[in-house]
């Protein structure tokens, strides 16, 4: 159960979401951003994405849909 | 694919042309290729006093028989000058990076300039020679790194990787291994293997001369034939022509990448080999415009040797002071307009 949901029609592959992870959970592979164990859901990846393409679950909504 | 900035691509570029010895001391805007290598466990790696200490201990390893390599900025690379002509002298291979700011003096220090393009050529004193690569982008910065080790063996010289505050912190997302390379390996003996001489006296064959005009002579010949013919097999450039003009912009570094906003009205050549300087390609791309104009963070330094080499008039426009604006620049682009063609 991840903490964050990604866009992948949205996401234009820029990695900065990836360099601005504190806890350095998530990573670009087989072309994805995947997201592995340590997520503390600060959100950094949802500020810093310029194209909306990440973003953390809140409760049952899932922002962005 | 990684999102980088270009400092962390020349520490990456120098860790895959094999580079295993590192001394240098920090500056803004080069310190962070010092704090990416210092992690690297694969090398040596020593902070060095200053940046006299920084050249010299590099001028040691390579001697000792590493690629070895320094990186700094503007006053430091006055401080390396006596190192570099040292180098050429004593002909040791070596890669100096100097990321520009503002100067002279201390300057400002958080400032891209492109003040130091003369210092690279003219810098030390005596004739020598140098091999210069600038690179425009972080994938280049990792690729010129990489060819300035290998230009640094086939010369048996300090070549130096010149950037400025722009490029190096400028992050781009790029996938370093499409980056093809060949690399170079050790031609120069080291120290015990040989004779060689390393006081940078005038020498022949390691027996050092101080009194003979002709061997100087010889050894001038020599020099200049050496690094010319090495520099002919590293002629990087971009030339982006644009047939409905007769109007060419040269610009290097951070500018390229502003003058490339312009190229719908303008064509574009952009020297990677900064030194030797490109002559025939630039007098070539000269000749199919007639109205040159140089854009750089300076105040005509490249201009002035563009001038010699094209043959024509050259017109400047000198971003000054740190801050590039593109409308700052467009304004005096159409201001040239008025000018009289050559």
């Amino acid at each position: 159960m991840t903490n964050t949901e990604w866009i992948d029609k949205e996401c234009k592959r820029c990695m900065i979401c990836v360099l601005m992870c504190p806890k350095k959970c998530l990573n670009y592979e087989d072309d994805k951003i995947i997201e592995t164990e340590g997520c503390i859901k600060c959100k950094l990846c949802e500020e810093y994405c310029p194209h909306f393409a990440i973003f953390v679950k809140t409760g049952n909504k899932v922002a962005g849909k | 694919m990684k999102l980088i900035q270009g400092n962390e691509a020349i520490s990456e570029g120098a860790l895959a042309a094999g580079m295993k010895f590192y001394s240098g001391y920090p500056i803004t805007p080069a310190s962070e290729i010092m704090h990416y290598l210092a992690k690297a466990k694969q090398i040596q790696f020593i902070n060095s006093e200053d940046e006299i200490a920084a050249i010299n201990m590099a001028i040691g390893a390579s001697l000792a028989g590493v690629k070895a390599m320094t990186a700094t900025s503007g006053p430091g690379m006055s401080l390396m000058q006596e190192g570099i002509g040292y180098a050429h002298m004593a002909e040791v291979p070596l890669v100096v990076v100097n990321v520009q700011r503002v100067g002279p003096g201390t300057g400002m220090p958080t400032m891209p300039a492109q003040g130091d393009v003369m210092q690279v050529k003219y810098g030390s004193h005596g004739d020598y020679f140098p091999i210069c690569f600038y690179p425009s982008t972080v994938s280049e910065c990792y690729k010129y790194t990489i060819e300035a080790f290998n230009a640094a063996e086939e010369s048996l010289s300090p070549v130096i990787l010149l950037c400025d505050g722009y490029v190096g912190h400028l992050y781009e997302t790029v996938k370093l291994s499409e980056t093809k390379f060949e690399l170079k390996t050790r031609a120069k003996k080291k120290l015990g293997e040989g004779l060689g001489h390393t006081t940078s006296l005038l020498n022949k064959n390691g027996v050092p001369n101080t009194k003979d005009p002709s061997l100087y002579e010889e050894y001038l010949e020599r020099a200049k034939k050496k690094m010319h013919d090495a520099a002919e097999k590293y002629k990087f450039y971009e030339y982006t022509k644009n047939e409905n003009t007769r109007d060419l912009i040269i610009a290097y570094g951070i500018c390229a990448r502003v003058a490339s906003a312009f190229t719908d009205k303008y064509s574009l050549f952009k020297p990677v080999r900064m030194f030797p300087i490109l002559s025939e390609e630039i007098e070539k791309a000269a000749k199919e415009h007639d109205r040159i104009i140089v854009i750089e963070m300076n105040a005509g330094q490249y201009s002035r040797m563009i001038q010699s080499v094209a043959k024509k008039t050259v017109h400047t426009i000198s971003v000054l002071g740190g801050t590039i604006k593109p409308s700052k620049v467009k304004q005096a682009l159409d201001a040239l307009k008025q000018q009289p063609r050559s």
